[in-house]
């Protein structure tokens, strides 16, 4: 399996508090990672390092080989990494279309100068961007009543898959979910499941940061366990299942570490 | 889409509108100092519909737009006075030399967000002000401030008809760029950037450059409506531009609306013909913008005209 | 050498003004993290208003003061108590338009009231001049340096030794601590715009003498004290009055060498300097970036 993103011996450190400490690991293109741990254990960071928000203190970032550690966010938007957040974020203002429409930014072409000396080309490259918009939200399952309404009127679940939609609308390379079934209902969350499943196996790589153990089991291809920053563990759902020291750290996972969950909280 | 395409095809229609009521009133109004009031407010809602795109959708404030407006003014005066350059490519100049000034101001300023950038961008109009006043050699500081701009006497109309049409010519084409760059891509990115700047960024968007570029945007704009304003009054000096001048453009946005142009367009309307209609507000101006102000902001936070607009639609939906 | 000493001298006195307008703006920032753009039209209502009360009515100077103090120090709860605490939106960008709102009608309110002409109004007195060489300190000045050591040794007083004034600085960071000490975060916010506007108006009634009163100044006032506080560290007390101090001297030093028409500008480019490269303020240590 060709890998994506790779982590090489990264840390993140708040001040004293190394809140990821010498992760590595692989992501892999096709397949559903995910990321599970108590909280506290540095997942949000570690989506939070792979998008850029953060900048390693120690360890490379590297996307289909290449080291990004040190690029800004945007640029790895640009090239290829996507993601969706624990609250949904949709944009205020914009329709649940537009809003995946902004999701394929680095599509459109026009700026400030086409906007003034081509004017055409904003409706014709809007209708261009609005029909990969539409492919993304069809794939995603939200259904076409809701399209042309205002985002942050949607009920949670569509503000849910909205946001995968925008996340596809980048064509990325790999999609970071943080925690995408928050908040839905057990059959929503299956239908969340199978949709990741389906992403995946486009070839795209996704990565699951997720608390509900059951969609963990049913929809993961590999899963990475984080306590404390490190990597506590790493193989198949069964595999993990069966991890006698996974085990022992989610019986033992009262003491949570506040102080990376408030910082990664700044963040969101 | 449908429905994006549609709403194009609406504000095409209303800028249409625009045009037509720009012509009657031209007709209609018989005084010279209605006329007047008019061509003023043309003048000032270039610049709020600037102000618009920045405060509105991008989430970002600025109470420092008096600073632009006035470079506009003093640079299209310059062009024309000293390098003799014509009063039709002086707007350009007045475009081109605060949206440079914008840009490259912007990028510092806009790292601070909220009271912060409230305060830089309000001591930027302040240390313009001032060294429009001082700066004498070019500005003619107070007195005698620049005069004997050029009659724009064109096509056998009188100045004041020229000015008219050439203000509302401006706001039509600067309204028309404003609202197809809201509906492409950079609007979308511009209210990524006010719901979220991690959410902006994360869909590909260069967050500093793109609030630079709506930032030299707006002071473009403003830097046109300055350079009209001097042409209309042929004679100003630095007083016109103190800090007033800033909030004033502030009111307009809020009076209006912080999400469409059109509100900046009805704002800048009502707070330059609402005043001349009450007789003897010269006196209690202030107090009576100030206590407007004090009560839009408690009552409807996100401007007076959408909510207005809203309370119309809502009303027309019960019925 | 001389000259300079009287220019450090006459910036210190401004200073000092200048340091009282920062030190309301800092309270009122601490007690309800509301940054207030109408403290300046505090200093102006009390310049304009002892004005009014001495110069045109006629009344004795010292029951001038207090009407200043008192006038100013109830505007200011009124803006807090009808205002701010009514807004429907409590988001950042509009409580800064509202304070600009209230400060708009401050000053139409002054002009209406005390008129649009400049006046000067007699010095406070007592004090004979002070001449140290070719050195002099104007008896006024005696009096602004005397009120703000007073002021300062009452604010420490309040905020440190007395329950009040440590329930009213915890109400913005700990609501519900405050409360336990019987202070509501809105009580707390109205004390402070209280002290931070009788602090305005007492500020402006000192400068009164000196420098005319105009109903236009609070705007360049408002704003140095905006310059000071953030220079000092926003939300820091003795920043605020360092912060004053040095904005002053600046100042004159600046108005004494480079140009006296520039001084103004020369506040207002430290505040954008201080905003943009060193926002925790010159005193402030590192402060920790949250991202």
């Amino acid at each position: 399996m060709k890998s994506i993103v790779s982590l090489e011996g990264v840390s993140k450190a708040f001040g004293g508090l190394k809140a990821v400490d010498d992760v590595t690991c692989s992501l892999s293109e096709g397949i559903v990672t995910a990321l599970i741990g108590p909280n506290g254990a540095g997942k949000s960071t570690l989506i939070n390092l792979i998008t850029g928000v953060f900048l390693p203190t120690a360890g490379l970032v590297k996307l289909g080989g290449v080291d990004i550690s040190k690029l800004p966010m945007h640029a790895r938007s640009r090239m290829g990494i996507a993601r969706t957040y624990q609250t949904p974020q949709m944009i205020h203002g914009l329709s649940s279309i537009e809003n995946v429409m902004a999701g394929a930014y680095r599509f459109g072409s026009h700026g400030l100068l086409k906007t003034i000396f081509a004017p055409w080309m904003v409706a014709k490259e809007n209708s261009e961007i609005a029909d990969r918009a539409a492919i993304a939200l069809r794939t995603s399952g939200v259904p076409e009543q809701w399209w042309d309404r205002r985002a942050t009127e949607l009920p949670y679940g569509i503000q849910r898959r909205v946001e995968i939609a925008r996340a596809l609308a980048q064509e990325p390379k790999i999609i970071l979910l943080d925690e995408p079934a928050a908040g839905l209902n057990p059959a929503e969350t299956a239908d969340i499941g199978r949709l990741l499943k389906q992403i995946a196996r486009g070839g795209i790589s996704v990565l699951l940061v997720e608390h509900d153990m059951p969609l963990v089991m049913s929809t993961a291809d590999y899963v990475v366990v984080l306590n404390f920053g490190r990597t506590l563990a790493m193989g198949s759902p069964t595999e993990i299942a069966a991890n006698p020291t996974v085990i022992a750290a989610y019986l033992g996972a009262d003491d949570e570490d506040e102080a990376e969950a408030e910082a990664e909280e700044c963040v969101a | 889409m449908k429905s994006a395409n549609s709403s194009l095809r609406r504000n095409f229609i209303r800028l249409g509108l625009l045009v037509v009521g720009i012509a009657v009133l031209d007709v209609a109004l018989t005084s010279q100092f209605y006329r007047s009031t008019l061509t003023l407010s043309l003048i000032f809602a270039i610049a709020a519909v600037g102000l618009t795109l920045l405060m509105g959708f991008a989430g970002q404030v600025s109470i420092g737009q008096g600073a632009f407006f006035g470079l506009g003014a003093y640079s299209a005066a310059f062009a024309i006075q000293q390098l003799g350059i014509p009063p039709l490519v002086g707007l350009v100049v007045a475009a081109v030399v605060p949206g440079f000034f914008g840009y490259l101001i912007a990028r510092p300023i806009l790292r601070l967000s909220g009271n912060n950038l409230a305060l830089a961008t309000l001591a930027l109009a302040a240390v313009f002000y001032v060294v429009a006043t001082q700066w004498s050699s070019v500005t003619g500081g107070i007195d005698p401030g620049i005069t004997g701009l050029p009659a724009l006497d064109y096509f056998g109309l009188s100045h004041i008809h020229v000015v008219l049409w050439l203000a509302g010519i401006c706001l039509v084409i600067c309204t028309a760029v404003a609202l197809l760059l809201i509906d492409g891509r950079f609007g979308r990115a511009l209210m990524a950037i006010k719901t979220s700047e991690v959410v902006a960024s994360c869909t590909g968007v260069d967050v500093a450059r793109t609030k630079a570029i709506a930032f030299a945007i707006a002071a473009a704009y403003a830097g046109i409506a300055g350079a009209l304003f001097g042409y209309f009054l042929r004679a100003f000096n630095a007083t016109s531009f103190n800090v007033g001048l800033s909030i004033e453009l502030l009111m307009m946005v809020i009076v209006g609306s912080l999400s469409t142009v059109w509100g900046a367009i009805f704002g800048a309307l009502a707070i330059m013909v609402l005043p001349n209609l009450l007789e003897g507000f010269d006196h209690a101006k202030l107090l009576v913008y100030g206590l407007a102000m004090v009560a839009i902001m408690m009552l409807a936070p996100n401007g007076l005209g959408e909510t207005l607009a809203k309370l119309v639609t809502r009303r027309r939906v019960a019925e | 050498m001389d000259s300079f000493l009287q220019n450090l001298i006459s910036g210190c006195l401004l200073g000092c003004i200048y340091a009282m307008a920062a030190l309301g703006f800092t309270i009122v920032f601490n007690a309800s993290r509301i940054v207030n753009f109408a403290n300046g039209e505090f200093l102006m209502l009390g310049g304009v208003g002892l004005a009014g009360v001495v110069v045109t009515a006629g009344l004795p100077l010292w029951l001038g003061v207090i009407l200043a103090i008192a006038c100013t120090a109830f505007v200011g709860v009124l803006m807090q108590v009808a205002f701010l605490n009514n807004a429907r939106s409590a988001d950042e960008l509009s409580l800064v338009m509202l304070t600009i709102g209230t400060g708009l009608a401050i000053r139409g309110a002054g002009a209406l009231i005390f008129g649009r002409s400049v006046t000067f109004v007699p010095d406070f007195g007592l004090f004979p001049m002070l001449l140290m060489g070719d050195v002099y300190i104007v008896s006024q000045g005696i009096w602004i340096a005397l009120t703000l050591v007073a002021v300062g040794i009452a604010l420490w007083y309040l905020f440190s030794r007395t329950t009040f004034g440590k329930a009213m600085k915890a109400a913005s960071q700990e609501p519900r601590a405050a409360a336990l000490c019987g202070i509501e975060p809105r009580q707390a916010a109205a004390a402070a715009f209280a002290i931070a506007a009788g602090l305005g108006g007492l500020a402006g009634a000192l400068l009164a003498p000196i420098s005319a009163a105009f109903y236009e100044n609070g705007v360049f006032l408002g704003l140095k004290g905006f310059a000071a506080a953030v220079a000092g560290g926003m939300g820091n007390p003795l920043g605020a009055v360092v912060g004053g101090l040095i904005i002053g001297v600046v100042e004159a030093l600046s108005a004494g060498y480079v140009s006296s028409g520039y001084k103004d500008g020369v506040a207002f480019i430290i505040l954008l300097l201080v905003l943009l490269f060193r926002p925790q303020g010159l005193l402030g240590g590192v402060s920790v970036k949250r991202v």
